[in-house]
């Protein structure tokens, strides 16, 4: 009976691995063929002959190179500045005491409810006034925060014990060194879990930039593959070469950080 | 005195960030719902207060009847009715999975995790390539079965950005339960298989409760996620054919910055954010604590 059962359900999972996949590996497959052979019938399960030609007409042909290099500075810096910026925050409105902090916390909290598409005109104003137009600076500057990265360090600093704060006041350590050389070190899987989430964030990231970029050189790579579109309407060698180079980092970060990738999504929706 | 220090560093630059990043435009974009404001032309600096205007527009604008009831299948089709379901129904093979120890399961979740860590453009691309008429993997697949070609965007446009929707975000919900259902002691199923319930019964009156919050929560979070999605179905069919897989963000977004009409693309946004809310006031009745 039960082992009936399990068959069915390995085969259910497998089926179901297949059809997941099979966006993943035609994109793949076809990012190594030619024109004719993609549009080949029946489908090709593996590449016959495979070509680099898609890979050279994006790096050689079109600066990919570049775009990658944008995306990849604009990724990190995110990342950098998330971690830092949030946790101090998440740190302070754990652990301090000041004037109507449940009442701010709460104002923060319910902005995430509010169309992210509301934020872009407003944004795009701020920018204008500081001459950030334009700029890869700019794209980063309104993103350097985000709500969801102060409440997930809230919630983990107050899930720390307090006594071990305590007795490092009582030995005279400042609130600085408490924070740095106690409750981070403390906190590197959330933090690595968290910079993950960041990263995903990041490179996925397309209205923003896109409103803000205008020059080509300065084009992220959501962007970049955007606009091949109406270039290369049906040549979609050339758009799956760049989508498999476009979704290469995360997978590869993916692969060698499971664990903390899968705690840090599993943390967001548990709270 | 060294803690007032470390209270400035710590949330001044947070409130200040906050206020300029968040609250302000938030501020800003619902006052703009009340106005006739724009993005170019005489309208873009002087505007006029409209009052409940663009509102009492919108509900009179057959696009935006249209946009809401995409929105509604949208969200019904592919966040509750894919992404929760199939991410329960997955989370529970895999739990079965992993509580016999049956080898591969990893590789599935890996799988499954994939759609999700792939950059949104990108999937909206491979689906495309997976639905085009000529070149496209099912038409293929169709092809090698002997069975005519199907116009996947032409004749079925909302039902393929779902399907699309649901391969992409069901990883999350998955991921949500997963962890959840580790979290349920397993002394309650043991106790209750003495009591003779079946797996149905179990989930019914064992896990469903105790996850209640949970469920609330990842609800609240997937229907939100899919309300605001735009790039998916920008990469797929943007919007069409005509205005049959135009959503309320994707209507939203042509208003204010193709049309270029910010007053009325905010008021767009605002009636969505109220759509989130009800929705989470639903969801939060429905599973409140008796």
């Amino acid at each position: 009976m039960n082992k009936i059962s399990d068959k069915i359900i390995i085969l259910l999972l497998i089926l179901g691995a297949i059809i997941m996949f099979i966006p993943y590996w035609f994109m793949m497959i076809i990012s190594f063929e030619t024109i004719e052979e993609a549009s080949a019938i029946p489908p090709h399960f593996i590449p016959l002959n495979p070509v680099l030609d898609n890979y050279k007409e994006i790096f050689i042909k079109l600066d990919f190179g570049r775009y990658f290099l944008n995306s990849l500075f604009v990724t990190l810096s995110l990342v950098f500045s998330q971690i830092i910026l949030c946790s101090l925050a998440g740190y302070a409105f754990a652990r301090l005491y000041f004037p109507f902090k449940n009442v701010l916390f709460l104002i923060f909290l319910s902005v995430i409810m509010l169309p992210g598409i509301v934020l872009l005109i407003p944004r795009y104003l701020i920018i204008k006034q500081l001459g950030w137009v334009n700029t890869l600076t700019g794209v980063i500057l309104l993103e350097i925060f985000s709500e969801f990265g102060i409440f997930l360090y809230r919630q983990h600093f107050l899930s720390l014990p307090i006594e071990m704060e305590e007795a490092a006041i009582v030995d005279g350590a400042s609130f600085w060194r408490i924070f740095w050389q106690i409750m981070m070190p403390l906190s590197k899987p959330i933090t690595l879990s968290f910079g993950l989430l960041v990263f995903i964030y990041g490179w996925n990231l397309f209205l923003w930039p896109l409103i803000v970029i205008t020059s080509p050189e300065k084009r992220t790579l959501p962007i970049a593959i955007a606009l091949l579109q109406g270039q290369y309407f049906s040549n979609w060698g050339v758009i799956m070469a760049s989508g498999v180079i476009a979704s290469l980092p995360p997978i590869i970060l993916f692969l060698f950080t499971q664990k903390s990738f899968i705690e840090g999504i599993a943390f967001s929706g548990l709270k | 005195m060294r803690r007032r220090k470390f209270l400035i560093l710590g949330i001044l630059p947070a409130i200040f960030l906050m206020t300029f990043l968040f609250v302000l435009p938030s501020l800003w974009g619902i006052y703009s719902s009340f106005t006739n404001m724009a993005l170019l032309g005489k309208e873009a600096a002087n505007f006029r207060f409209l009052g409940l205007e663009n509102y009492i527009k919108l509900f009179k604008d057959s696009s935006f009847y249209t946009s809401f009831v995409n929105t509604i299948y949208f969200v019904v089709g592919s966040a509750l009715i894919g992404q929760f379901l199939l991410g329960l129904i997955i989370a529970l093979l895999i739990d079965y999975a992993e509580k016999k120890k049956i080898p591969g399961r990893g590789i599935v979740y890996g799988i499954v995790l994939l759609a999700w860590i792939n950059p949104t453009l990108i999937a909206g691309f491979q689906w495309s390539a997976m639905y085009d008429y000529y070149y496209g993997t099912l038409n293929k697949f169709l092809n090698l079965l002997g069975i005519q070609k199907i116009n996947w965007l032409g004749t079925m446009p909302m039902l393929s950005v779902i399907v699309a929707n649901i391969w992409r975000g069901t990883a999350f919900t998955m991921l949500i339960w997963l962890s959840a259902l580790k979290t349920v002691p397993l002394e309650l199923y043991e106790a209750s298989k003495i009591d003779g319930a079946n797996a149905f019964n179990r989930f019914r009156y064992i896990t469903v409760p105790i996850l209640r919050d949970i469920i609330t929560v990842n609800l609240i979070q997937i229907t939100m996620a899919t309300m605001g999605a735009f790039l998916l179905i920008w990469a797929i069919t943007s919007g069409g054919p005509g205005l049959k897989t135009t959503t309320l963000s994707l209507f939203a977004y042509r208003t204010a910055f193709e049309a270029y009409r910010l007053g009325y693309g905010s008021a767009i946004a605002v009636i969505m954010l109220i759509i989130n809310l009800v929705f989470g006031i639903i969801y939060i009745r429905l599973f409140r604590r008796r």
